[in-house]
């Protein structure tokens, strides 16, 4: 997958596509971690209450334990929460870098648009040329 | 923490030229390459449903679908956002819907671009999908949902 998330940056011309490319590579996984309701929840339960495990975090859900675990492996495999054991239990905890991290994405999307847009501006705004200009 | 996930990113600019102008530019094979930041495409079907191609020389072909084409007016197409070059095309897990719009402003033509769906691709999806088959919801998520629960699972962090 590294390759092709390389292939985004063929749009992205210009001083920041090394940026893009290291936040990038997280932006998806936070996306995938975004992609489901029930993670959404979690991630919300856990911001409430500081830190949850997947037996609290169970109870006030309409899944199992077991279910929780899986999208809590998604969750700290994206990055978004952190665990620590604690004793026999491992303790969750929102991590709010990488929803940080996506939000720059987006605004180096963003200027990357911007880029575009003077670009179009400044060819149409050219005195025009050429025998296919209507 | 001020930080926001949003899905969709929306940029315009004032144009000193009529839309029509302005419509050549975006659509006209020879402009689209430039602004695009790749080399002219390589076959161009300006249709609904017809597919612009570009081949970038490190990436290879990257294919742009186009959704609606009313000039000089609207143009929007879809792209994949995952897996973007060598060939891959845009599906419902991997792309964003772009959308030109042109109006017409005094002299000029106020030109609006809005790219959006970026939180609906599925980085994975099939390597997630084998591990979480229980999940009956899908992958498909709702975007403003989104955009509302990220912001106040920010805001209770603090």
């Amino acid at each position: 997958m590294g390759a092709d998330r390389r292939v985004e940056d063929a749009r992205l011309k210009g001083p920041r596509v090394e940026e893009a490319q290291v936040e990038e590579a997280r932006v998806e996984d936070v996306f995938t971690g975004l992609a489901d309701p029930t993670r959404r929840r979690i991630l919300e339960l856990l911001a409430q209450k500081g830190v949850g495990t997947a037996t609290s975090l169970a109870t006030e859900l309409p899944v199992t334990r077991q279910a929780v675990v899986k999208h809590l492996a998604v969750l700290d495999r994206a990055g978004l929460v952190k665990a620590e054991a604690v004793g026999r239990e491992v303790r969750y905890r929102v991590e709010p870098e990488p929803l940080a991290a996506a939000a720059r994405w987006m605004s180096l999307r963003a200027a990357e648009w911007d880029r575009r847009l003077s670009v179009i501006k400044e060819i149409a705004e050219a005195p025009e040329e050429g025998p296919d200009v209507r | 923490m001020a930080a926001q996930v949003v899905d969709t990113i929306e940029r315009d600019v004032l144009i000193a030229a009529p839309p029509r102008r302005v419509w050549d530019v975006i659509t006209q094979t020879r402009h689209m390459g430039t602004w695009f930041g790749m080399p002219e495409p390589t076959s161009a079907d300006f249709r609904p449903g017809g597919w612009v191609v570009f081949d970038h020389e490190e990436f290879g072909e990257i294919p742009v679908l186009i959704e609606e084409i009313e000039a000089p007016r609207r143009f929007s197409y879809w792209w994949a956002l995952v897996g973007a070059g060598k060939g891959t095309r845009p599906t419902d897990g991997n792309r964003t819907l772009v959308t030109f719009t042109l109006t017409e402003e005094g002299d000029g033509t106020r030109l609006r671009v809005v790219e959006s769906g970026i939180t609906a691709v599925r980085a994975d999806d099939a390597e997630l999908e084998a591990r979480f088959k229980d999940n009956t919801e899908g992958w498909t998520i709702v975007t403003e949902d989104l955009r509302k629960r990220v912001e106040e699972v920010l805001s209770a962090a603090g």
